[in-house]
């Protein structure tokens, strides 16, 4: 992201009728990052408003790497992996459920809606599947609307 | 089984030194960990005490409170040391520890974990002044004692205790092997002790005390008035943090004073990391970030990563916060560090069902699972993903 473009005062995007929301996902390696590949070979489209961070597992996702996106102004977070069962290293996407579910306590306290958190599990052949996630969390965050953080520095 | 000790010369500072000079002569233990005064300030510290008559400079209770020794406990089990120490303990600093032999730094086995209905704590600068009133360096701990353990009190003449104090959940002993039940027991005549566990009995026996003893009748009752007295101070201290931190903007001036000092990280009981990420070069930012970051809000502040290094203490200790307010003690900017740590945590752990320190057995939240939880958070909404 060039850093211009992102300042309220220059950026149209946050205009509420043109907001264009800023999402990071934390895909894990082996499932969703092979599924948005597999969307991308499929010639599958979705909004361009996601940034992608590949992670190794959904295991290693510690809630500051959530905190941090969001304080930096990301209007959501996504962190998304293998199914129950399936995670490559046994049971890293069990852990990560609950990291989500105490952040998703925590962040709300500070007016972070818990809506613009999500966790998801998106197997690595669901190529449909993960373009279908990705349009359905930009449309639902372009109704919430711009995230406070990314009106002002809270780093 | 309840025993008591009979008060010595209507000291309790006195009697229970005494108790602790026993404890080592007689071999019970071979070391007592006790706060003490150093070199006549009136500051305490825990204190690792080997010799019956160097009991003198301790202060077994009063209002000084300026490290958790749960972090010291951990320090003295890390690894068999072949001898039983007595740590006397705050109810917040036997939950602290609990959590740390959770994470396997320290264990209970060479330790007999003695705990008291809690004295509470001034903060730093009411404790100087505390002080600096009484004769010798130390202000009137007798005075101190007498009054909060009669009712339930937050003030004592011109001093407030600590906020964490006021809304404390637990001011009585959870998790110890001996319980020393000071609220509401005559203590002109007898401080009476309950052993909890059996190592706690082998103490009391060892000491040739007699089950002869009962809780002072009135204890009951109290810690009732107690609980419901914090849990509306609590309530009412949840409520203002709402107010002054609910908004990211809000959440900025909370911590606007802060220096990046990191004390509060530092006294943290559990904040267990041998490492602090925060100390690592993934926050050496290269100049060009700063540049980066001012140019996206016109402005950066410096140091930054100051609400940022808050909010990951805060999901790092989220479920194991004791609420011991040590945090807010060590802040130099005067920053109520632990009225939002305790008001968030101990919300945010009931989605676990979890309260630190309370259970040996029951693990730390985020370091198991259950296949079949918490679904419900699980998906985009209307489509549930499980």
């Amino acid at each position: 992201m060039e850093p211009s473009q992102a300042s309220p005062a220059k950026n149209p995007s946050l205009a509420k009728d043109a907001f264009e929301p800023v999402l990071i996902a934390f895909v894990c390696n082996w499932c969703t990052y092979t599924a948005a590949d597999l969307a991308g070979t499929s010639r599958l489209t979705y909004p361009d408003n996601v940034r992608l961070v590949r992670v190794m597992c959904t295991g290693m996702v510690d809630p500051q790497y959530v905190i941090k996106a969001f304080l930096e102004g990301a209007d959501a977070v996504l962190v998304s992996g293998c199914h129950p069962g399936d995670c490559h290293y046994i049971n890293g996407n069990y852990k990560a459920r609950r990291r989500i579910l105490l952040l998703k306590q925590i962040l709300p306290r500070f007016g972070i809606d818990a809506k613009r958190l999500r966790l998801t599990w998106i197997g690595a052949s669901d190529g449909i599947e993960f373009a279908r996630t990705m349009t359905r969390f930009v449309k639902d965050i372009k109704e919430i609307g711009p995230c406070q953080a990314r009106l002002q520095p809270a780093i | 089984m309840i025993a008591s000790i009979q008060t010595k010369n209507q000291s309790i500072t006195r009697t229970l030194q005494d108790f602790f000079s026993d404890l080592l002569k007689t071999g019970a233990v071979d070391a007592v960990l006790v706060p003490s005064r150093i070199s006549k300030s009136p500051y305490v510290k825990p204190c690792l005490v080997t010799s019956a008559d160097q009991m003198d400079p301790t202060v077994p209770l009063g209002p000084g409170f300026f490290i958790n020794a749960g972090p010291m406990v951990s320090r003295l089990t890390r690894t068999r040391a072949d001898a039983t120490i007595g740590v006397w303990l705050r109810p917040c600093e036997v939950r602290a520890f609990v959590e740390l032999t959770k994470l396997r730094q320290g264990g209970r086995q060479d330790v007999v974990i003695l705990s008291m209905d809690c004295p509470m704590a001034l903060s730093r600068k009411d404790y100087e002044d505390w002080a600096a009133q009484g004769e010798g360096g130390l202000g009137d701990v007798d005075k101190w004692i007498h009054t909060v353990y009669q009712k339930p009190v937050t003030q004592v003449d011109a001093w407030s205790t600590a906020r964490a104090c006021q809304v404390c959940e637990y001011p009585y002993p959870v998790n110890a092997d001996v319980s020393v039940m000071l609220l509401g027991a005559d203590l002109d005549k007898e401080i009476p002790v309950r052993a909890d566990t059996e190592k706690g009995e082998k103490l009391l026996a060892v000491l040739d005390l007699t089950d002869n003893g009962q809780e002072p009748a009135q204890r009951k009752a109290l810690l009732g008035d107690l609980t419901a007295d914090r849990t509306a101070a609590f309530q009412a201290m949840d409520e203002e943090m709402l107010t002054r931190t609910g908004s990211i903007d809000a959440l900025n001036r909370f911590f606007s004073a802060c220096v990046n000092c990191h004390n509060c990280r530092s006294v943290c009981p559990v904040c267990y990391c041998k490492e602090c990420v925060f100390n690592t070069d993934a926050v050496a930012y290269a100049p060009a970030q700063y540049l980066s970051w001012a140019d996206k809000w016109g402005q950066v502040p410096l140091p930054n990563d100051t609400v940022f290094f808050h909010l990951t203490r805060l999901a790092h200790i989220g479920c194991t916060c004791v609420g011991c307010g040590q945090c807010t003690l060590a802040c130099p900017s005067q920053i109520p560090v632990a009225d939002l740590f305790i008001s968030v945590t101990r919300n945010a752990r009931k989605a676990f069902d979890y309260v630190p320190g309370r259970d040996d057995a029951e693990p730390l939240p985020l370091s198991v699972f259950q296949e079949s939880e918490f679904t419900d958070i699980v998906g985009m909404g209307n489509k549930e993903v499980t």
